[in-house]
């Protein structure tokens, strides 16, 4: 394939047009930074187009790389001569359009159409862009990568790595190694999420194999669990069979029952009729006994009762009178004979009794209380003598002064009070004054000060009207003189307002200090006038007592007042114990004619209520006296009464043997009368619990007839096919039977449940657990199975790789090997041989030298040498890579920049002479000088073989 | 004419563990199930079926619960129910260790059938007559194991004891049994029949359980025949019993016209699950995140019509991009259908191996993929190919995305 003409609307900094020659080396030379690069971008572009898928290239897609950097259009047309016919291919990447014409001008983009993509490069040149980039395109740092400038970068074998890249894979980004690499880390970091293990599969292999036997192991022990429940089972069945011969001993049972339940039922039936033959025979009874009926219900009792209350009646009447004379006749003579030896009382009333009793109690309280009163006196005097007071003293200083009159003895008594009152008011009254004349000092003090200036103008106004009276007077200038006698006048009113205001100062404080004054010596002068007075009435009073003087009597007057202060308890108490004595006196006044049945007895409370005890029992005698005189009459009336009450129980009687049907016969004794009537009562009682009792409890035995009706069907149904059935045994025995039985059928159910229960839970474990164990089963052997489909693949991936990496290595390294050496010939090397081996490392053999490993030979190769080998590998790998298909362009970016002059000429010469007859290239370089050169050494091969174009000429100079 | 009208559903399992389900949505499942019976007791009673047929598998295993027991013993003591008549299958086969059929057994757990539920109990033909239906009587056999059986039920010597057909009825046939070439993957073969066999059989209908799909025999008319119509008929499964079983599942109707002339019988489905299994094909190609893979599935159930009672087995395909990761269904996703299960092992990176095949092979990479590529095609075993598929792609992503994840799994949610 040939490019002829590129044009470019717009490609980063790129917009133009340029023609390339097909047959030519195509050197495009320019300055830097003028877009030769892009160029080599845009050629690419236009045959593959620009990649825009962000998750390969997550920072800047090509599409956007290459956006125009000027803005307008965005695209190119590259015109091309590929298999015998030239194309354009016109790519506006702003609208995302191909189109391809051919040489006729006819549209043949549909020959290039694969899918979305319209890879016209893949079609014409059978590799795709990576092969094309890596092919095609000697970059400018193609060679710097290939040896770094950093030392420790460049001990790796990055041509190596870079071959291997080549060689192992279609990009050429990674290599067998790396693949390997990610092999081996897949292999070892495997993830197992059932396990949330992370480790070499062989591990999570066996983690879930452990894990699944686990599992399985559980599954199998509940399956297991199911089997081994089938043993109790076998157990139920037989406790089922054991259950049902008990019910069957059960029902056997309940027929006995049924039966003795007929016989029960026979039995009520056969006890009605004779319950109904003995109401039929108590009816017939009751019946006789009806006329009966009336006779009352305590007819006998009644009789009875008359009969003896009637007897007791008589018996009273007989003993009432004979009683009645002996006992008054006895009790009169007594009471009289009391009587006669209370005589002595006769003239006493109930009031002179009463009142003997309330004197002996006033006598009684008095003499309590003169003892109280005595003990008192007594009690006081004996403390005032421990006090100090003689009684001689006491009644002396009582003599002289009790019987004062009451003024004298007031100037006593205010004597004292007041010397106190002159002794504590004087020095306060004194003190009072003589403040209040200190007040007054200091006020007109200040009076004074205050009046000074008013009487300073008054004394300046007299002389200046003085002075004007005088002038006027000798008549000098009137005006003057006025004026002056007028200043005086006007200062003198002055003075005079002055001496006003000052007068008017203070006169408050002034009048209030006066006020005091004055009030202080009207009390000090009250004062002394009393004491004057009461000191002269004192010694009036001495002098009348006897006394020497005021001050004698005042003393005796002070002891006299404490004695009467110290005594007052024994006075009060002495006046207490008279007071006593004067009502005893008044009380036995009052008990001298009481007691005037006792002539000679003292009037003391005991005799005094002996006269109210005998005087009291003497009118008692007197009463009964009078009592039995009236009871004649009252036993009179008793034995009336007795006859009477008598006469009614008899009728009463024979009411009552009349009521009960029998009548009464004179002849006949009661006794015999109550023996026919108990007879007769006897037979109604009979009747009464005949009726009342026996035929409703006759009644209540018997059955109703409902229930008779349906006791002889249940009785038939019961006999129904049972009518050969033996004797039942007694209900209770049954009972106890059907108990026992029903224990165990309990016992039997209990066992059957318990092991129903066991079997029923395993079961429900079993149905519970096996799913959720098999989901896990199932999850264990899929993830199982990955892992291993995991390892088995891996590992053949990695067996693989290696073995074809391995031969791909080989043949790579014979190529190079022979291609490489030859190129390094022609650039004019001092290398005599480079060796590859499967490792696609190389060594080194120099002229005539030893064949060294590349790290040596890396320090003895110029940098230059170093860039000419990478370049002869280069281009090995490109024709290596694009062998079979059509000769690719090669695109070189100024890879002779490190190149001494000699080695650019064979390096160029190189590239003229062994690459320009099979491919097109171009090349790139901001070495315009030294091109020029080699041009002027060899003319004749640069004007024939090559062809010269400029980046950044005009468009028409660029060919 | 006489009309007799059965019901015959089958292969309940009741008690199944649905171990596939999530735990939450199991006991919704089984209650699905004891659901379906109810109806199915109630379809026939309001229907005036003359007996129910019940041909196997009633329960799923031999451990079968008191809850489990009580409830299917109550099922069929509703007012009106008519007789039941249960052939146990190779799930609950009769033996001294099943304590749901075997009669010592019931009474020790304190349990029984009711009257008009019959068990054929032995491995040979038994017969029982239609209490409303004279002439008619419905034969029986039982499973006696889980395993696997070779009995074949209606070889002409195992019906030697089917005799006397009474004129004015006909008589059924009710087995689990499997028809031969008919086995559905995964599904053992028990009590063995072939079609030639059900043609000669002396039965007017044979009611199969076994299969969990509903299928059929036609008899066509024909001189010799002993009916026409439905020959044989397989109920199915009641409800679908895991994320293959999918179509509509329940019981079948089964008419029998009879009298004068030769019997004609024909079957009517009756939907009982309230749920329905929907196998979803998914491409994923082109999907940018794990999100945008659940759409396509949200879609695909629009398209498909499925509500959120229903399942979906939804199995993923197509290529993902490189660095997409799928590793299940996400909450909007789960939440859209009772239950989703997908299978994305048929969801492969997006690598380009065709342009692998015509590369030429000349770097490692190319090589490795053309190397692989031809064992891959050489390969005729399906779990070396996926092997080799599988280490094909992580090679691939090893030189590719740097980076290898193992290959999605079936992921249920």
């Amino acid at each position: 394939m040939k490019l002829i003409r590129l044009r470019v609307s717009g490609f980063g900094p790129l917009r133009g047009e340029w023609s390339f020659a097909p047959d030519k080396v195509n050197v495009v030379v320019d300055d830097n930074e003028r877009g030769k690069s892009t160029v080599l971008s845009a050629i690419a572009a236009a045959l593959y187009g620009l990649e825009d898928d962000r998750r390969s290239h997550r920072v800047l897609t090509p599409l956007e790389r290459w956006r125009p950097w000027t803005g307008g259009g965005f695209g190119v047309e590259l015109e091309l001569r590929s298999g015998g016919r030239t194309l354009s291919i016109a790519r506006d990447f702003e609208r995302g359009t191909v189109t391809v014409f051919d040489d006729q001008g006819r549209e043949v983009t549909g020959e290039f159409v694969d899918g979305k993509d319209v890879p016209v490069g893949q079609r014409l040149l059978g590799v795709d862009a990576a092969e094309f980039e890596k092919c095609a395109l000697v970059r400018q740092g193609d060679l710097d990568a290939v040896v770094p400038g950093d030392e420790r970068a460049r001990r790796a074998s990055t041509l190596r790595a870079r071959l291997e890249n080549a060689a192992d894979t279609h990009i050429g980004d990674t290599n067998a190694s790396e693949a390997l690499r990610v092999l081996d880390e897949s292999l070892r970091r495997y993830e197992a999420h059932e396990l949330e293990f992370t480790g070499t599969v062989e591990n999570a292999i066996e983690r879930l194999e452990a894990k699944a036997s686990l599992i399985e192991s559980a599954i199998h022990e509940i399956d297991h669990n199911v089997v081994r429940s089938q043993e109790p089972l076998d157990a139920m069945a037989a406790l089922a069979e054991e259950e049902q011969a008990i019910r069957e001993a059960l029902r056997l049972l309940d027929e006995e029952k049924l039966a003795s339940h007929a016989a029960a039922v026979r039995r009520q039936l056969e006890e009605d009729e004779a319950n109904r033959a003995e109401l039929a025979r108590l009816e017939a009874e009751a019946r006789e006994l009806d006329p009966l009926a009336h006779v009352p219900q305590n007819a006998e009792a009644e009789l009875r009762d008359a009969i003896s209350r009637h007897e007791e009646g008589q018996l009273n009447l007989e003993t009432l009178e004979s009683r009645r004379h002996d006992e008054i006749g006895r009790e009169r003579a007594l009471v009289e004979q009391g009587l006669k030896s209370l005589e002595a009382f006769e003239g006493y009333t109930d009031e002179d009794a009463n009142a003997c009793v309330a004197v002996a109690a006033d006598l009684r309280r008095l003499a309590l209380e003169d003892a109280t009163h005595r003990r008192q006196v007594f009690d006081l005097r004996d403390q005032l003598a421990s006090q100090g007071y003689e009684p001689e003293r006491i009644q002396f200083l009582t003599a002289r002064f009790s019987g004062l009159p009451d003024d004298q003895q007031r100037i006593l008594r205010q004597q004292t009070d007041v010397n106190l009152a002159f002794q504590t008011e004087v020095a306060r009254l004194e003190q009072e004054r003589t403040l209040a004349s200190e007040t007054l000092r200091t006020l007109d003090a200040s009076l004074n000060g205050r009046r000074m200036p008013g009487w300073f103008a008054l004394a300046i106004a007299g002389g200046a009207a003085i002075g004007g009276v005088v002038g006027l007077a000798m008549h000098g200038r009137p005006l003057l003189w006025g004026g002056l006698f007028g200043a005086g006048v006007v200062v003198a009113g002055v003075g005079m307002a002055l001496l006003s205001i000052g007068s008017r100062a203070q006169a408050v404080e002034r009048e209030a200090a006066l006020r005091r004054l004055s009030e202080a010596q009207k009390r000090l002068n009250q004062l002394r006038t009393q004491r004057v007075e009461n000191e002269l009435g004192l010694a009036d009073l001495a002098r009348l007592m006897g006394y020497r003087d005021a001050v004698d009597l005042m003393r005796h007057w002070n002891e006299y007042a404490r004695m009467i202060e110290d005594s007052g308890p024994l006075l009060r108490a002495q006046d207490l114990l008279a007071a006593t004595e004067a009502q005893k006196r008044q009380v036995l006044d009052r008990a001298r004619p009481l007691l005037r049945a006792l002539a000679d007895a003292p009037p003391t409370p005991e005799a005094l209520e002996r006269i109210a005890h005998d005087s009291r029992r003497a009118a008692l005698a007197r009463t009964r006296l009078e009592q039995l005189d009236r009871s004649d009459e009252s036993v009179d009336r008793q034995r009336q009464l007795l006859e009477s009450a008598t006469a009614g129980l008899r009728e009463r009687a024979i009411r009552i043997l009349q009521g009960a049907g029998l009548s009464y016969d004179p002849e006949r004794t009661w006794p015999e009368m109550v023996a026919e009537l108990a007879a007769r009562m006897t037979l109604r009682a009979r009747r009464t619990v005949v009726v009342d009792e026996l035929i409703p409890y006759a009644k209540q035995r018997l059955l109703p007839e409902a229930e008779i009706e349906e006791r002889r069907k249940q009785l038939a149904i019961l006999l129904h096919g049972r009518e050969d059935m033996p004797e039942p045994r007694p209900p209770v025995e049954i009972d106890l039977e059907v108990q026992q039985a029903r224990a165990n059928l309990d016992g039997v159910q209990r066992r059957r449940g318990d092991l129903r229960v066991e079997f029923e839970e395993v079961l429900r474990a079993h149905a519970q657990q096996r799913p959720e164990l098999e989901a896990q089963l199932d999850r264990f052997r899929r993830a199982t199975a990955r892992a291993r489909a995991f390892k088995q693949a891996a590992e053949l991936a990695r067996t693989t790789i290696q073995g074809v990496a391995v031969d791909t290595h080989r043949r790579w390294a014979d190529f190079l090997n022979t291609r490489v050496g030859e190129l390094l010939r022609l650039f004019g090397t001092q290398v005599e041989q480079l060796r590859f081996g499967e490792d696609l490392d190389f060594s080194v053999q120099m002229d005539g030298g030893p064949q060294v490993s590349r790290g040596k030979a890396h320090l003895l190769l110029s940098a230059g040498a170093r860039d000419q080998l990478y370049l002869a590998v280069r281009l090995a790998v490109s024709e290596y890579l694009s062998r079979g298909g059509e000769p690719l362009p090669l695109l070189f970016d100024d890879v002779f920049a490190t190149s001494d002059d000699r080695r650019l000429e064979s390096g160029m010469r190189t590239l003229i002479d062994g690459f320009a007859a099979g491919h097109q290239l171009i090349v790139m370089t901001c070495h315009r000088g030294r091109h020029h050169d080699l041009m002027r050494v060899d003319p004749e091969l640069y004007r024939n073989r090559v062809h010269w174009l400029e980046v950044g000429a005009p468009a028409e100079a660029r060919t | 004419m006489s009309l007799a009208r059965f019901l015959q559903v089958s292969d309940l399992h009741l008690g199944r563990p649905f171990a596939w389900l999530p735990q939450a949505r199991r006991e919704d499942r089984r209650r699905d199930q004891q659901r379906a019976l109810e109806m199915a007791v109630s379809h026939a009673v309001e229907h005036g079926a003359h007996a129910i047929l019940v041909p196997g598998d009633l329960f799923d295993s031999t451990a079968v619960d008191a809850g489990l027991l009580t409830f299917a013993i109550r099922v069929f003591e509703v007012s009106g129910c008519p007789p039941v008549f249960i052939a146990p299958g190779n799930h609950d086969p009769v033996s001294d260790a099943n304590a749901a059929f075997h009669p010592r057994l019931l009474r020790a757990r304190g349990m029984r059938w009711p009257e008009h539920v019959h068990v054929f109990d032995t491995p040979e033909w038994t017969a029982v007559p239609v209490a409303k239906l004279p002439g008619v009587r419905v034969w029986g056999r039982c499973s006696t194991s889980s395993v696997e059986s070779t009995d074949r039920p209606l070889a002409p010597e195992a019906l030697a004891a089917v005799t006397a057909t009474d004129p004015r009825g006909f008589e059924i046939a009710l087995f689990h049994g499997s028809r031969e070439g008919q086995c559905p993957p995964g599904q053992e073969s028990t009590a063995p029949f072939s079609d030639a066999e059900v043609a000669a059989s002396p039965f007017v209908y044979h009611a199969v359980g076994h299969y969990h799909a509903m299928s059929r025999i036609e008899q066509p008319l024909a001189e010799g025949v002993k009916s026409a119509g439905a020959r044989l008929a397989y109920a199915g499964s009641a409800i679908s019993l895991d994320h293959t079983e999918t179509g509509t599942h329940g019981a079948l109707e089964v008419r029998i016209e009879y009298g004068h002339r030769l019997p004609f019988v024909e079957v009517e489905p009756i939907e009982l699950d309230r749920r329905h299994v929907y196998p979803l094909d998914v491409d994923v190609t082109g999907a940018a995140s794990a999100d945008h893979v659940d759409r396509r599935v949200l879609k695909a159930l629009e398209v498909a019509g499925a509500g959120e009672m229903d399942f979906a087995a939804v199995r993923l395909t197509g290529r993902l991009g490189p660095g997409v990761r799928w590793s299940g269904a996400g909450t909007e996703l789960r939440d859209r259908v009772f239950h989703v299960r997908t299978d994305a092992r048929a969801v492969r990176p997006d690598h380009d191996l065709a342009a692998y095949r015509t590369s030429g092979g000349r770097t490692t990479e190319e090589r490795f993929a053309i190397e692989l590529l031809t064992q891959l095609d050489a390969e005729t075993d399906p779990g070396r190919c996926a092997v080799i598929e599988r280490a094909l792609h992580y090679g691939l992503d090893a030189f590719r995305l740097r980076e290898v994840s193992p290959a999605s799994d079936e992921v249920s949610a």
